[in-house]
């Protein structure tokens, strides 16, 4: 298999083509020009499980990886824990992991994963509470009739957080039964501990500490508050980190008086008279609803709801009807039965049978959210041209207002802003496959980061974007996601002028002669390759 | 039926003033709780018969609780403990006091809208699909659950008409309940007046919950909020005692401002809506200053939200510190400034009563303006214009500087038309129709057709044999529309005659006939004038019956003459209250199965009464036209669409896409309210939408604000713009309500 070749100046970009999810080499000339051998960056490799593109193995991939480079990778970077981005790095075959074969220099994470950092460990507590809540909230709605869009929604959201492959509805069996086994040994112990070893067997945990325990040179971690880092044998190339945030506020979808409705201390203790996760607990165990601590009111005032659903209201009562049995008459012609089919259609339309479980589909998409916003946002600054390609992992919207006002300062006083980085942005990896929340919309005159702060001026007719999504797969989910959001395609087929790159086409469409010219388009082509496997970009920096 | 009676006293009952964990302060004590009275004409329930749930004329409480598992007992609000001592006492443990409370402010409520608006407050009505043929149930009862939920939300389902209340554990950091206490947001007097708003507003408006741009949920949010905030401060008890309590901070006028804070942080409820009104800085509440500009910046219904209450409270602090400042001046024997000490009583409670009055006034603008509104697709500017409106045309002289107070708040924090050259409460003011019209150059077939109108409402019978003669001959869907008028008039019949059999021949001792109103000339009179004796669904199968009627009269007002000159003159009319009608509109734009022409759907005709400054009644008619266009993302398709036929335009579908499954992306709508004089029947207010629906900006507007709300969205894997049903237009909304996300 050839090497991947760095061009002599610039940089060579490799997207995987894969399916659903991110895995991008780079190759930068070295020291000394081409006569060195480059220096390879890997960002992210992990696909979403049946996204696969032309039933393409991960493991053709890591082949892939491993013949262009040579075996050795000098920076990995992952962006965040989420299964599409990492799960490559924890998969074997015959036992053995398949990155075995290749060796890492340096790693590179966001400072989120920093385990000597306060804010990185509540981050994390945080979010491993959430992950078991939503484990035991999973295992109690696959129990329930209904509710399938919540299995669905709940299903898609634990197997990306968790990265296994396992089947519909018990993604988060293993976290439940870890937990439950931690519990049985430490009875007494605070459950967000319990928590903790509950979930260290996770695939995205176990894909993180492997690149952790085999990166040579260390693991670094990296920060938007930190001078820009420097390539290992790269000359005078700067990488800027723009996310994750040092601010909780946007980095979490918290308001400065929140905190959550759901506490750990819900599940593996006491169950809360307030929790949904106590009303999960009763819908599977109806004898938990005869449990008082549980019962918002007491017993005399509670009917349980089987008395009224089977309940044959009476016609023709005498006046000494008791009261009691008018008011279940009342509550049964007025609710209908066991189920909406049971019932009057004329009552049955005003049901709320399923409707609280909408607070479960709320976290879970919360979590979502915020491990998004754990992304590492890598802005790469070629030496010459000042030209830069930005890497944003799945970065939501809390983090591109993050990006808004940084900058900093190098030794000679020469400031950079993250806005001067994104106007000279000529390749945009587009966030989180597309969706809306992960580009920002707006003009170069707002005062937040935007699509329109990027490409500015000379660079404008540079700008390339690529986007890692597999549609069809995507809408023909039983749930269907929306990668990429139309609108946003459609701004950056625009502002790209027709040159953006889909995991899901094999080739790059040119569009209408009035959007860009025969002999750009041409040009553009020339620096393309498109391949099976991949799609290779090379960016000059003269 | 609102039948039953005479002069029954009204029914009492206790509620919390704020919240439980508001009421539990000590400083609070003396205002915890207050009791509510409601006018027993609203349900009345013979003493001597049960009074379940409550489940009465205007709301049904059921107590489920689906998370729990069981049932609640609903009260018996005629049990004579209940009856006879202003209700159950307010208590968190007792599940039948929180169905009181649910029911107790919910019909308070309703009373004020009834009272601001002249008529009976009706539903939304229950819409579904019945064998491809679109329907609207009356639904005579807004559903309450008190406890339907286990997280900290609230919220008015427009699908179920239902209002859902949550109840969850207080955390550690909660600020007002104890941590691990059980809260109920069925308990916020704030939270149960806000929900209940949006659904009373859904049954004016049932458009409204669309996101057709920027404004229009902020809207929602807002007015909601309005009104739980005056409600409040209409209540006079309850700011006696919080104007005694802080009387250095009188003069500042801090106090309301804090104070209407306050109701909404109880439950960390409102917080987001109430930010912009003020803010603590080293401690002391601050008005917070005016930004014109604000509005360009802010997204999202609760943030732009919170600029219009802001506003709506700067003007009524401005109203009410220019209606005290001759009590102060009285009270410091002129120089203005109290002494020392407590506040003498006598003035804590005059300067209460101002409050409350001016509470009361501005409430009630509020609330009215909303018939002064287009039926669509509403921006910030046309509410004001509506305010300013309904007041002037109610009491034209601005005797309390009202008016300006408002214009004036409202144009510091940005709010008004931005197509207006000046804001004038004069430039404000919706046009007459026929200034209107003269602007146009159109002076034609106005008189007819308010002569015209004037028929409609006095005698419907006519105009019926009018459209069946025009439309009888013309094809089966002029003969749906005869079919549903008949149907419709037969609904009422069977309403009225059962009206009379319950109320009067039942208890009649001499035994009197029974109704048949088939023989009668029902459709003879004016029925819309009859509201409050016809009772609630009678009068929504009469403003339904009058709305087909109108639409069948305004269409075949066009039919009527085949002479392209007549036809240009009605189109040019139409096109003077905003609707499209010419041959040449945009194909996308709903057209007539009878004439193939663009159509438009009359929404509602009813009627508002209010009395006037000299104690006269005031009546005009209010008609809605809604006009709609089928709108889509892409600029090429949507052009396809506008110019080709259906058949072709599915043929460029299926060339485009390779499907023959054509979707539209959005609905683009516009239209026009009339105000119609009740005695002359002069057209006295146009009030249109901005754009028409054959103008492209208006709709590439609203694509451009879907695809920014896209980006607001609030997840991000369903696709926001399209998964925008009207269902969850409030759930989502209103999740995490103690995170002030409300």
């Amino acid at each position: 298999m050839p090497r991947m070749q760095a061009p002599s100046t610039g940089v060579r970009v490799r997207m995987y083509r894969q399916g659903h999810g991110d895995c991008f080499l780079l190759a930068f000339a070295g020291k000394n020009g081409t006569a060195n051998r480059p220096v390879y960056v890997l960002i992210d490799c992990g696909l979403k499980p049946g996204s696969e593109v032309d039933n393409q193995e991960i493991g053709e991939i890591v082949n892939d990886i491993h013949g262009a480079t040579g075996g050795v990778i000098d920076v990995v970077v992952v962006t965040h824990e989420h299964q599409d981005h990492v799960n490559g790095f924890a998969r074997k075959k015959s036992g053995t992991p398949i990155f075995d074969k290749i060796s890492f220099r340096q790693c590179w994470l966001a400072w989120t994963e920093d385990g000597g950092d306060d804010l990185a460990n509540a981050l994390r507590d945080r979010f491993r509470d959430t992950l078991v809540t939503l484990a035991f909230a999973q295992e109690k709605v696959s129990a329930l009739a209904g509710a399938q869009d919540l299995k669905h929604r709940l299903s898609d959201i634990l197997g990306t957080e968790i990265g296994d492959d396992d089947t519909e509805n018990e993604e988060g069996a293993e976290v439940v039964k870890a937990f439950r086994a931690a519990k049985r040994k430490e009875p007494f112990a605070a459950s967000s501990g319990l928590a903790a070893s509950s979930i260290k067997g996770i695939t995205n945990k176990k894909a993180i500490r492997y690149l952790r325990n085999r990166a040579i040179d260390g693991v670094k971690f990296l920060r938007p508050d930190r001078a820009p880092k420097s390539l290992p044998d790269v000359k005078d190339l700067k990488v800027y980190a723009l996310g994750p945030p040092r601010n909780e506020n946007l980095l979490l979808d918290l308001d400065p008086e929140g905190d959550e409705e759901f506490h750990l201390a819900t599940l593996g203790g006491a169950l809360a008279v307030g929790g949904a996760a106590t009303g999960l607990a009763i819908a599977v165990a109806p004898e938990l609803a005869e449990d008082d601590d549980l019962q918002p009111f007491s017993p005399r005032y509670r009917i349980a709801r089987d008395r009224v659903f089977k309940r044959k209201p009476n016609a023709n009562r005498r006046s000494s009807y008791p009261e009691f049995n008018r008011k279940l008459d009342h509550l049964r012609s007025a609710y209908g039965g066991k189920t909406a089919q049971d019932s009057d259609p004329a009552v049955a339309w005003r049901r709320i049978d399923d409707d609280w479980l909408g607070s479960v589909e709320g976290l879970a998409l919360r979590l979502n959210k915020e491990v998004n916003n754990t992304s590492l946002v890598l802005a790469f600054e070629l030496p010459n041209t000042k030209k830069v390609l930005l890497f944003t992992g799945d970065a939501q919207r809390g983090s591109w207002i993050g990006w808004s006002d940084l900058e900093w300062k190098d030794d000679v006083g020469v400031t950079t802003t993250a806005r001067d980085l994104l106007g000279r942005c000529v390749l945009y990896k587009v966030g989180h496959h597309g969706s809306h929340n992960a580009t920002l919309n707006g003009k170069e005159s707002d005062d937040y980061a935007n699509i329109g702060w990027m490409a500015r001026g000379a660079y404008a007719d540079d700008f390339v974007a690529m986007i890692p999504a597999n549609t069809p797969w995507a809408l023909g989910k039983p749930k269907p996601w929306t990668h990429p959001l139309p609108q946003i395609e459609k701004a950056l087929m625009k502002k790209a002028r027709g040159r953006v790159f889909r995991t899901d086409r094999d080739t790059i469409e040119k569009p209408d002669a009035d959007v860009i010219t025969d002999t750009e388009w041409a040009e553009f082509k020339e620096r393309v390759e498109e391949e099976g496997l991949y799609f290779d970009y090379v960016i000059e920096d003269e | 039926m609102a039948t039953g009676g005479s002069f029954q006293s009204p029914r009492r009952l206790r509620v919390f003033a704020f919240d439980p964990s508001t009421g539990n302060r000590h400083a609070n004590r003396r205002v915890r709780e207050m009791t509510i009275s409601i006018p027993w004409e609203l349900d009345p329930v013979p003493p001597d018969r049960s009074f379940f749930g409550p489940d009465g004329e205007y709301i049904e409480v059921l107590d489920y609780d689906p998370a729990s598992g069981v049932f609640y007992e609903p009260i018996n609000l005629n049990d004579p403990a209940v009856l006879h001592n202003d209700g159950l006492a307010p208590s968190e443990e007792n599940p039948q006091f929180h169905q009181q409370m649910v029911y107790a402010v919910a019909m308070d409520t309703i009373a004020v809208f009834e009272q601001a608006l002249g008529r009976l407050v009706i539903w939304a009505p229950h819409e579904f699909d019945e064998n491809n043929e679109h329907r609207d149930l009356y639904v005579g009862k807004l559903r309450i659950y008190p406890h339907a939920l286990r997280e900290p939300n609230a919220f008015y389902d427009p699908e179920k008409k239902a209002l859902m209340f949550g109840y969850f554990t207080a955390d550690r950091d909660s600020r007002s309940a104890p941590p691990n206490t059980t809260v109920f947001t069925c308990l916020s007097h704030d939270i149960i007046v806000h929900e209940t708003c949006h659904a009373i507003l859904d049954g004016m408006h049932p458009r409204f919950v669309e996101n057709s741009n920027p404004d229009m949920r902020a809207l929602h949010e807002a007015f909601a909020d309005i009104v739980a905030i005056f409600q409040h401060f209409s209540h006079p008890n309850v700011l006696e005692d919080q104007i005694a309590r802080t009387r250095g901070d009188l003069e500042k006028q801090s106090l309301l401002g804090a104070l209407a804070q306050e109701f909404g942080q109880a439950v960390g409820y409102g917080g987001a809506l109430r930010d912009a009104i003020g803010h603590y800085v080293n401690g002391e509440w601050q008005l917070r200053e005016p930004d014109n500009t604000i509005l360009h910046r802010l997204e999202g219904p609760h943030a732009r939200g919170a600029v219009l209450v802001a506003a709506v409270f700067r003007a009524f602090l401005s109203i009410y510190s220019d209606r005290v400042a001759d009590l102060f001046r009285i009270a410091s024997g002129g120089s203005g400034v109290l002494r020392e000490g407590e506040v003498d009583p006598d003035l804590v409670k005059r300067l209460a009563r101002e409050a409350s009055r001016s509470a009361r006034h501005v409430l009630r603008m509020c609330i009215r303006a909303m018939d002064y509104i287009p039926p669509v697709n509403v921006e910030f500017g046309d509410y004001l214009r509506a305010i300013i409106t309904a007041d002037h045309d109610l009491y034209p002289e601005d005797d309390f500087g009202y008016r300006a107070a408002l214009i004036e708040a409202f144009t510091a924090w940005g709010i008004y038309p931005d197509n207006m050259p000046v804001i004038t409460e004069k430039a404000l003011i919706w046009p007459e129709l026929r200034d209107a019209a003269a602007d146009l150059g159109i002076d034609e077939k106005i008189d007819s057709f308010e002569a015209m109108f004037g028929t409609l409402a006095s005698n419907p019978q006519q105009i019926f044999n009018k459209v069946k003669e025009q439309l009888d001959y013309v094809d089966s869907a002029g003969q749906v529309l005869i079919r549903r008028l008949e149907a419709k008039r037969r609904k009422i019949n069977t309403i009225l005659e059962e009206n009379y059999e319950t109320s009067v021949r039942s208890r009649s001792s001499i035994s009197l006939p029974s109704l048949d109103l088939t023989k009668s000339e029902i459709l003879g009179q004016n029925l819309l004038s009859s509201e409050y004796e016809n009772g609630r669904e009678a009068a929504f199968a009469i403003r339904e019956f009058y709305a087909a009627l109108f639409w069948g009269m305004i269409s075949s007002l066009n039919a009527d003459d085949d002479s392209s000159k007549a036809r240009k003159k009605g189109d040019a009319l139409m096109r003077v209250i905003g609707i499209a009608t010419d041959d040449t509109a945009p194909r996308t734009i709903a057209r007539s199965k009878m004439t193939d022409r663009p159509t438009m759907q009359v929404h509602s005709v009813r009627m508002a009464n209010r009395l006037g400054k000299r104690g006269q009644k005031e009546s005009e008619y209010v008609v809605e036209i809604i006009q709609s266009r089928d709108a889509y993302f892409d600029e090429d398709v949507q052009n396809a669409a506008d110019a080709m036929s259906d058949a072709e335009f599915r043929k460029f579908w299926e060339e485009k896409f390779g499907s023959t499954n054509v979707q539209k992306d959005f609905r683009y709508r516009s239209g026009c309210t009339l105000l119609i004089d009740a005695r002359s029947f002069e057209i006295r207010r146009v009030i249109r939408t901005r754009y028409r629906a054959d103008q492209n900006e208006g709709l590439i507007r609203q694509r451009r604000h879907l695809y920014g709300s896209a980006r607001n969205a609030p997840n991000a894997f369903d696709n926001p713009a399209k998964g925008d049903h009207k269902g969850n237009a409030f759930a989502a909304q209103h999740r995490h309500v103690h995170n002030g996300r409300f």
